[in-house]
């Protein structure tokens, strides 16, 4: 065993112990996997027939869904970008400017949509505009951090080489950054898109609209089998959000 | 015409300067080669030529004007004049070749068109002459991630074509290529070198190379001019001037 040292066997310990701590804190305890059986009764009795006949009404909260994801997610992208420039070290054109983004960006960040979504939904009432809202202030928080770590990573030389033709500042920077992280760009932006829709739903629980209050609905007024259509729903919703980010960002690659 | 008047350069935080004293005057029709062991101040003293680094004392005069306390906007006006090319090309990821070699326009234009990439027909034309010059006129629609390390370099060459430079200045071009493509890079810059009538300045490590092609050459060690002169001039007592102890090394290259 040429890679094992004996400190490894403390490092086990802690980790079983820290382990076994969570498990205490979260009351999990493994004999109840026993009743597991329980959980797939419940969906195998309950779930089904799936209620087909509510099909029209859910695929159209789920274009609302999908609606308020790809909005909140797109607006958020347009004021991150701009953003991620002043929040970067090597383009931000004043240390001052560099502190204060970054900061902001962590405030929006640190606020999970849930909190905006209920705060909006106070202030502006139930529906869908406010969970556009929420999203878009959380992922200019996140998309601008992210984006502004790729401008940070990127080949300065493009850049050095647009300052010596006489480019002015801002076209060398956008000229000789913009293309290099163009499609990780486009790929953060499919990802939030994917995590948004999935926190659509959550938003849909406080009176966002769409698919996640429909499911909501119906879980509440014990309609599972309308629960199930909903699933069914959203499993295709985010997989064919996948699908199209994997094959736009092939093209743009 | 280029003069350098006592000029040195140190770099914040470093004691010893980077350029020390160093007084010469270049004229039209020179094809210099600057040598120096790495870290001897080459690249230093080739982007302090067009005003890329600035000077901790000295002046340097480009066709009769002096480069400190120039602002930014007179700094790229006098950039636009000067092409340089680089060790690792800088080419702008994800473009063309024609759009590589267009945006040699970028200092002589409006930002905003720049930003949105409109060529006049009259642009266009003349780079695609820059990039028959360097033979890569067939290439025009291509990526640039596609080329080899000569072709990239030869797109560098033409974007510089593109400044119509009466100074042209090369940091290490071949530095990344095989001797063949090398030497073919170094006979395409002389040849351009005569029809445009440039001052050529180059930072090269192949010593075989500087004193095939220069007109003339100069050393540098540890930031100090050692030697300036012809290729008939490159005596032993200068290569070790030039490289210390370690001369030998150069022999076998």
């Amino acid at each position: 065993m040429i890679w094992f040292k004996p400190k490894y066997v403390l490092y086990l310990l802690a980790i079983i112990l820290i382990t076994w701590w969570s498990m205490n804190v979260t009351g999990i305890d493994l004999r109840n996997f026993a009743q597991i059986g329980n959980a797939i009764d419940f969906v195998m009795n309950r779930f089904f027939p799936i209620e087909w006949s509510l099909f029209p009404r859910v695929l159209q909260a789920s274009f609302v869904t999908l609606a308020v994801a790809f909005l909140g997610a797109f607006i958020a992208l347009l004021l991150a970008l701009p953003l991620s420039f002043m929040a970067a070290r090597n383009t931000s054109s004043h240390s001052f400017f560099y502190g204060f983004t970054r900061i902001s960006l962590s405030g929006l960040r640190s606020v999970p949509e849930i909190v905006f979504g209920i705060i909006f939904v106070v202030a502006l009432g139930l529906g869908p505009f406010p969970a556009v809202l929420a999203i878009m202030l959380h992922n200019i928080g996140v998309l601008g951090k992210l984006i502004s770590e790729l401008i940070e990573a990127a080949d300065l030389g493009p850049q050095e080489a647009m300052k010596t033709v006489g480019a002015t500042r801002w076209v060398s920077v956008l000229f000789s950054i913009l293309p290099q992280i163009w499609p990780n760009v486009l790929s953060h932006y499919f990802y939030r898109f994917e995590v948004a829709i999935r926190t659509s739903l959550i938003l849909g629980f406080i009176g966002g609209g769409g698919i996640g209050q429909l499911l909501f609905n119906h879980f509440h007024s014990f309609y599972y089998t309308a629960v199930a259509l909903d699933i069914l729903m959203i499993m295709a919703l985010v997989i064919a959000i996948d699908f199209i980010g994997s094959f736009v960002r092939k093209r743009v690659i | 015409m280029i003069v350098l008047e006592d000029v040195s350069v140190q770099y914040k935080g470093v004691d010893e300067d980077a350029i020390k004293r160093v007084s010469i005057t270049i004229t039209e029709g020179e094809f210099v080669c600057v040598l120096g062991k790495s870290g001897a101040g080459k690249s230093t003293f080739l982007r302090s030529l067009n005003g890329l680094q600035s000077l901790s004392s000295g002046e340097i005069i480009v066709n009769n004007i002096a480069l400190s306390n120039l602002k930014e906007r007179e700094l790229r006006l006098i950039r636009c004049n000067i092409g340089m090319i680089f060790q690792h090309f800088h080419l702008i990821p994800r473009l063309t070749v024609l759009q590589n070699a267009l945006t040699g326009t970028f200092g002589k234009r409006k930002p905003w068109k720049n930003l949105i990439g409109l060529f006049s027909a009259e642009e266009k034309q003349v780079a695609m002459n820059a990039l028959r010059a360097v033979e890569l006129e067939d290439f025009w629609n291509r990526r640039v991630e596609e080329l080899s390390g000569g072709q990239k370099q030869r797109v560098g060459i033409a974007r510089t074509l593109v400044q119509n430079p009466k100074i042209f200045l090369g940091d290490e071009p071949v530095s990344s290529l095989d001797p063949s493509t090398a030497i073919k890079i170094f006979k395409l810059l002389k040849q351009i070198h005569e029809e445009k009538k440039l001052v050529t300045i180059i930072n090269v490590h192949d010593v075989q190379l500087a004193k095939r092609f220069a007109t003339r050459i100069l050393g540098l060690k540890n930031g100090e001019l050692v030697f300036d002169g012809t290729s008939d001039e490159m005596s032993e007592d200068v290569m070790k001037q030039i490289y210390g102890s370690e001369y030998e090394k150069q022999l076998y290259y």
